[in-house]
């Protein structure tokens, strides 16, 4: 264990930037203060920094400090952007409240905790000068939480072309939150039904659209869903919309619905697009059928148990943690399908402990905090040694 | 006394008033400006007039005569909207054109030239200078080409209720391409709303879709029990509407989802009928 550098590690500092992040509200497609935050903050620990224009108004941050010698690159990080606030909300999302050992705010956990993990490991590194090789990098990217745009926009730089990520999302490696060794992969169907319009009193005369995409949905069950290996695949309908725009008594000509659809290793977009004009065509419909998909569209993954990175974050998680990690194959979606399943770089999720992701009273266990800073910094030193 | 009004009737009188009221353009919503081209009409005949307000600048028009003798009470309807205009008219929706014995315009057929009939009629009693037993009157209402607003207004005067008989001035010639109707269907539309159990769309299985719920109902709606009616057979069903998911995109289960059906109901065929026929439907499922 390298004790010099997690003597260094200053965890009333975690605690200050988990609280500044809080208090900057970055719902997604509003990172940008939070961007700007990041980037002083890590200027100040002594990083070269870039800020990375994405989309309008919608720039990543990235970091770097490099070693002494040449060598492997490590990245840790996450997504800037929160969800939007949900109705229900004790406290005010914006204002970081701790209360029974917990820290609440929108965010709390999704993911500012692990980024101030991130930035508390640098910290520890630049205070205690710990010698590596290589280069040891931050990332904050938009747009996980709608589109993955961050992810692949960063993909695409050289900050994209490292080794291995740690990605501070939720993931405890405990039983009751595993950490991914794989993650589904995600289609969104977006099915078309073309009718006939008619007379409404009169319907026998058309091809009613909703009727026809009523029976689709009332069928879905039949779809071909698989599981492979721990793998679970899954669909759930979205949205649906069909039927007159100002009311008259019309048989609808036209219907749509999506379908959000994770798949497993092994299924690309044709077969799942296959799978929906199967079942479609098996129903013998009278209504015409155009199974298009929308984005985002994101490809599964999965790693190997003896993946070198993988190996070094299980026998760090379990010196520091001092018990075995828990893995799962995760019906999900996160960057890493991204970095892992496009990029083919090795991806880690590990965060401290969550509760309400997603919902009202978001919060992080406080004593939950320190021990993934501890993880982050020992798995660095160890990788970039 | 009965040729002597009929030799009153002026059927170039009919054409040059459709041709006036196709030429103001009453699609609903707008029907006061016709309304009042009636009441003129009406009151030039020598009868008693009232405009009723059903909204704000939708009245019914009403128009009585009667020569103070008792006897029956004999109403003629029409309704004063049209449907708009749409597109792709070879000529001007709202400027009547005669063409091959054809008379065009937004209203010709619905139904302008009825209430034209109906007011050479009632110029030709006027004319005639014949006395009538009981009453003669017309009514002119608003919306029926939406909800019936008119017609239900003019159903809770009780004067209009009590009414001997009414004869409704529609484009039914009679024949076989129109035969006029002994009997209609009644309708019902059902406003189904499903609400499910949001959760992560990632986890369906914590949630309950209610989108899918809907679909299920919408692809079982053939099971509902259409009754059958020697002279009617059966109704019918028409799904006219479907909404349900997330305004702005999010992976969650959809809470809610709603549907309209649209149902012609048969003589026997309640509405409490049909309310109770969807709803062990819906039990069944």
């Amino acid at each position: 264990m390298h004790d010099d550098l997690l003597k260094k590690i200053d965890h009333d500092y975690t605690i200050k930037k988990l609280e500044e992040m809080i208090a900057i509200p970055s719902v997604v497609k509003q990172e940008k203060e939070l961007a700007h935050y990041l980037q002083d903050e890590l200027e100040s620990l002594g990083l070269k920094t870039e800020l990375h224009m994405v989309e309008p108004n919608r720039p990543n941050i990235y970091g770097k400090l490099e070693g002494t010698k040449p060598g492997k690159r490590l990245n840790f990080g996450g997504h800037l952007d929160t969800v939007p606030v949900v109705p229900g909300w004790e406290t005010d999302p914006f204002k970081p409240v701790k209360k029974d050992g917990n820290i609440y705010g929108l965010g709390a956990n999704d993911m500012k905790a692990g980024l101030a993990c991130a930035l508390s490991m640098l910290k520890a590194f630049v205070d205690s000068s710990h010698e590596f090789n290589g280069e040891l990098s931050f990332a904050g990217v938009i747009d996980e939480e709608a589109y993955g745009e961050g992810a692949k926009a960063m993909l695409k730089t050289d900050w994209g072309k490292v080794d291995a990520i740690v990605l501070g999302e939720p993931s405890t490696g405990m039983k009751e939150n595993p950490t991914p060794l794989g993650i589904t992969g995600k289609v969104l169907y977006d099915v078309y039904v073309y009718g006939k319009a008619a007379h409404g009193f009169h319907p026998q005369a058309g091809i009613n659209a909703v009727e026809q995409a009523g029976i689709i949905l009332a069928n879905l069950p039949k779809l071909k869903i698989a599981e492979k290996e721990g793998f679970q695949g899954n669909y759930s309908t979205l949205k649906i919309e069909g039927g007159y725009k100002v009311y008259s008594v019309v048989v609808p000509a036209e219907c749509r619905f999506e379908v959000n659809r994770l798949t497993v290793p092994g299924e690309t977009v044709e077969g799942v697009i296959k799978d929906m004009e199967k079942l479609v065509k098996s129903l013998n419909l009278e209504a015409k059928v155009e199974v298009k998909t929308k984005p985002p569209l994101y490809a599964s993954y999965v790693l190997d148990k003896e993946t070198p990175f993988v190996k070094l974050f299980d026998e760090t998680y379990r010196d520091v943690m001092g018990r075995k990690c828990e893995y799962e194959y995760s019906s999900s979606i996160t960057d890493a399908n991204t970095f892992t399943g496009e990029g083919g770089i090795p991806c880690m999720h590990l965060g401290p402990y969550a509760g309400g992701t997603h919902q009202k009273n978001e919060y992080t266990k406080l004593d939950s905090i320190p021990p993934v800073t501890k993880v982050y910094t020992e798995l660095a030193a160890r990788f970039l040694s | 006394m009965i040729d002597n009004i009929l030799k009153h009737l002026d059927d170039s009188y009919t054409i040059r008033l459709s041709e006036e009221m196709i030429a103001i353009p009453s699609v609903t919503g707008d029907e006061e400006a016709l309304a009042h081209y009636i009441k003129e009409k009406l009151e030039s005949y020598g009868m008693k007039t009232e405009l009723q307000y059903v909204a704000d600048g939708r009245p019914n028009i009403y128009g009585i005569m009667d020569w103070g003798k008792p006897g029956k009470r004999l109403n003629y309807n029409a309704h004063t909207d049209t449907v708009p205009a749409g597109d792709d008219w070879d000529t001007d929706p709202f400027k009547a054109v005669i063409k091959d014995s054809k008379l065009y315009g937004r209203g010709a057929c619905d139904m302008k030239t009825g209430i034209a009939c109906s007011l050479n009629m009632i110029k030709a009693v006027a004319d005639s200078g014949v006395e009538l037993n009981g009453e003669l009157s017309f009514s002119g209402v608003v919306d029926q080409e939406a909800t019936d607003i008119g017609a239900w207004a003019m159903m809770e005067v009780p004067n209009w209720r009590s009414l001997d008989g009414v004869v409704l001035t529609y484009s039914y010639c009679g024949d076989e391409t129109k035969p006029i109707p002994l009997g209609l269907t009644g309708k019902i539309l059902y406003n189904v709303k499903v609400k499910g159990k949001a959760a992560h769309g990632f986890r369906p299985h914590l949630g309950v879709n209610a989108v899918e719920d809907a679909a299920k109902i919408i692809a079982n709606l053939d099971k509902l029990n259409l009754m059958e009616h020697p002279n009617f057979g059966k109704g019918t069903l028409c799904t006219l509407k479907t909404e349900g998911g997330y305004e702005k995109y999010s992976i969650v289960i959809p809470e809610n989802a709603r549907f309209e059906v649209n149902r012609l109901l048969v003589p026997g065929e309640s509405i409490q009928y049909a309310l109770d026929d969807m709803r062990k439907l819906v039990d069944s499922l």
